[in-house]
């Protein structure tokens, strides 16, 4: 007879463990594909049998893509540009979802309206007046143009949502910290972000994954080989006639690692803070 | 007297220095710009170190931009559009059969450049011609041609056809019986893997016209040749082997999927052209015995493909460095970096000087290629690149028809009556626009 905790834990097992564990396979399997695909040689992906581990394995795809296909150069463009794009991201949508929260000022229902509005136009119908634009201000083919391309792109969306968090973060602790002498830079800066942290995470990781992965305004901006960024790279390992999915694997999941580390990093911040009340007593 | 020798000798000589570099042309450096098509890391390494190395060490006053763009050649279009847009196209870049920029007025009209160029005697006239036929005002030559794609090639597994005892097809209706006798569902192989995703129109045709031996796309009448009774009996045939002899997912294949389905040991045969070599090439090993090209003849009894597609090195109105982008071309299409150049491709070079060339008949694929296209006895269909709608009446229509046959949702006739109706139509708004 199975005492009571037993019971639990075998409950536990197929009401949770089990069915994560399914999930966990469907989302692990890809990853775990390329992997053992990157390991492979030339010949043997092509091979009719499927090989969970390869044999012979070989790290020369990493090596190939690292080097031969300038994947250094590409690796600390998208770097370069997603950091720069974070932080500016981050900071402008502060100061804008700020002051829609905490100012009245006329037209700010029509502001907020018009903002949505742009979400509604297709990135790809901007991209030519953007390059005239660009080429004009002489930022074309430099890495300030994908910066600005993916600021301008990314903010509209961010402000609504960081809005509608400081929206309920007390006007109260504003009003309490200036009593204290606080003024409105100090406030924006070191009173609000503590207690939206988990919003300017999630902005801050979407706005990197969304620099990170972003090839066409790399690619229609950018005429300076030595200047494209990850995604155009691995476009290189898709040929005219044929594809070199080995080195395609390889260049994946190395262009995956930064997103992984920055996810593994900031999970606990997007988790913590849910219920956490910001004003006691 | 000594004191004024020295003098007058001085003065002699800093006169000569100044006529010296007043009367010397000074050659200012120049940068050229190259936007290569289609580029891969073997291939950029092709045009860096076989065209572009030795092209700086001839001429050291001009350095050449190479920026290589990924992709197909409609991302190429796109990138080379917003630079045309925005006044900042490269000096030089590619054309493949994209007669809209010779319409709009884009490009440098070579003939001039060319007249005066050794080069004049070494390039195949049709392909200049086919050039030319792009410019349907002027005729004026707008583009010169490096390298020409084959069309279509039959790539076989000759190890599954020994197993089986058949010997290799020779006819169309040996290469249909062979793929129904050389698939086996149970086993997974199957003798046949047909295109039927992107690109599949254009095999459709230029296996129409390899089956038939037609070589006219259009009669003097202006009617096309599409539906030619021999071409509906071919499609009943070809398509018809959909789910009989090749495997079901056919129906959306592009040339990724349709590759990886031939050298993962699924199909014993697929239409493909030479630009696959290396890549079958690299799956196999390098061994012979898996992989085989083939030409199948007409049954007009001759060898029919597809005219050369007018694809070459453009010079742009707007570079500032017109003679020197002549040089950098002129340079490119000369017998040794042409040569590099086709050989990555997968093509045959159109520089007459390169027809010896040890590597064309090194592999047995370029030995079928080339002495297939060279022959006397082969001959071309004229395809209409000059018409603007003929690939895009193609891909937007013809493609989905295609699959509708497949799922036996339209008749082989029906699907091709409709394609001959747009085309004679495309080209009589054509020629109503030309008057």
């Amino acid at each position: 007879m199975l005492n009571r905790k037993t019971g639990l834990l075998i409950r536990r097992c197929i009401q949770l463990y089990l069915p994560l564990l399914v999930l966990l396979g469907f989302v692990v399997a890809p990853f775990g594909w390329a992997l053992t695909t990157s390991l492979k040689t030339g010949g043997a992906v092509m091979d009719g049998t499927a090989r969970y581990l390869p044999n012979p394995a070989t790290f020369e795809n990493y090596l190939y893509v690292w080097t031969k296909n300038h994947f250094m150069t590409y690796f600390n463009n998208s770097l370069f540009v997603a950091t720069l794009s974070v932080g500016f991201v981050v900071i402008l949508t502060l100061f804008n979802a700020y002051a829609l929260s905490r100012y009245p000022f006329r037209g700010k229902h029509l502001f907020m309206l018009l903002i949505l509005g742009t979400q509604f136009i297709p990135g790809v119908m901007l991209v030519i007046p953007q390059f005239i634009m660009f080429k004009n201000i002489g930022v074309i083919n430099t890495p300030y143009a994908l910066i600005i391309a993916m600021v301008v792109s990314s903010i509209p969306f961010n402000t609504l949502l960081m809005k509608s968090f400081i929206d309920n973060v007390p006007v109260q602790i504003d009003e309490a910290a200036m009593v204290d002498g606080a003024g409105r830079l100090r406030i924006l800066f070191m009173l609000i972000p503590p207690v939206i942290l988990p919003c300017l995470v999630a902005i801050a990781s979407f706005a990197f994954i969304t620099s990170w992965n972003e090839f066409l305004h790399a690619f229609s901006f950018i005429t300076d080989q030595d200047k494209f960024t990850i995604p155009v790279g691995l476009r290189y390992m898709i040929g005219e006639y044929s594809v070199d999915f080995a080195a395609l694997s390889a260049g994946g999941l190395i262009a995956l690692i930064p997103p992984l580390l920055l996810f593994a990093y900031v999970q606990k911040y997007l988790i913590s803070g849910l219920g956490a009340g910001a004003v006691k007593g | 007297m000594k004191k004024w020798k020295g003098l007058i000798m001085a003065l002699i000589w800093l006169l000569t220095m100044g006529m010296a570099a007043i009367a010397a042309p000074r050659e200012k450096p120049v940068t050229l710009s190259y936007w290569g098509v289609n580029i891969t890391p073997e291939r950029e390494a092709v045009i860096r170190e076989k065209v572009i190395a030795p092209f700086e060490t001839k001429y050291p006053q001009i350095k050449v931009n190479f920026l290589g763009l990924p992709g197909n050649s409609k991302d190429y279009t796109q990138k080379l559009d917003m630079a045309l847009a925005a006044g900042t196209p490269p000096d030089i870049g590619h054309i493949i059969t994209e007669s809209n920029y010779i319409a709009k007025g884009d490009l440098l009209p070579l003939a001039g450049y060319l007249g005066q160029s050794d080069l004049k005697n070494k390039l195949n006239s049709d392909f200049l011609t086919n050039i030319k036929n792009l410019d349907s005002r002027g005729h004026q030559l707008y583009a010169i041609p490096v390298a020409t794609n084959i069309g279509w090639i039959l790539w076989v597994r000759p190890d599954w056809f020994a197993e089986t005892g058949l010997k290799l097809p020779e006819t169309w209706d040996e290469v249909f019986n062979s793929a129904k006798k050389l698939t086996d569902k149970s086993k997974g192989r199957y003798g046949l893997s047909i295109r039927g995703g992107g690109g599949s129109a254009m095999f459709v045709e230029y296996l129409m016209y390899a089956y038939s031996g037609i070589t006219e796309f259009f009669t003097k009448e202006g009617k096309s040749t599409i539906n030619d009774p021999k071409h509906v009996e071919f499609v009943q045939k070809y398509l018809g082997l959909y789910g009989v002899a090749t495997p079901e997912d056919d129906i959306t294949k592009n040339w990724v999927e349709l590759a990886a389905t031939y050298q993962s040991g699924k199909a014993a045969m697929i239409a493909h052209n030479l630009g696959s070599a290396a890549a079958h090439e690299k799956a196999f090993n390098g061994d012979f015995t898996k992989f085989k090209a083939l030409f199948i003849k007409s049954q007009a009894g001759h060898l029919n493909l597809p005219s050369p597609n007018p694809s070459g090195l453009v010079i742009f109105k707007q570079s500032k460095h017109k003679d020197a982008a002549w040089k950098f071309v002129e340079f490119m299409a000369a017998k040794e970096p042409a040569s590099a150049w086709a050989e990555i491709l997968g093509e045959i070079p159109v520089n007459k000087d390169c027809v010896n060339d040890r590597w064309l008949s090194a592999k047995p694929y370029m030995k079928t290629g080339v002495e297939g296209f060279a022959a006397a006895a082969t001959r071309f269909y004229e395809v209409p690149y000059y018409l603007p709608e003929y690939s895009t009446i193609k891909s937007t229509i013809i493609e989905s028809n295609i699959q509708a046959v497949m799922l036996k949702r339209m008749t082989p006739k029906a699907m091709l009556d409709d394609w001959a109706k747009r085309m004679e139509k495309a080209k009589a708004d054509f020629e109503k626009g030309m008057k």
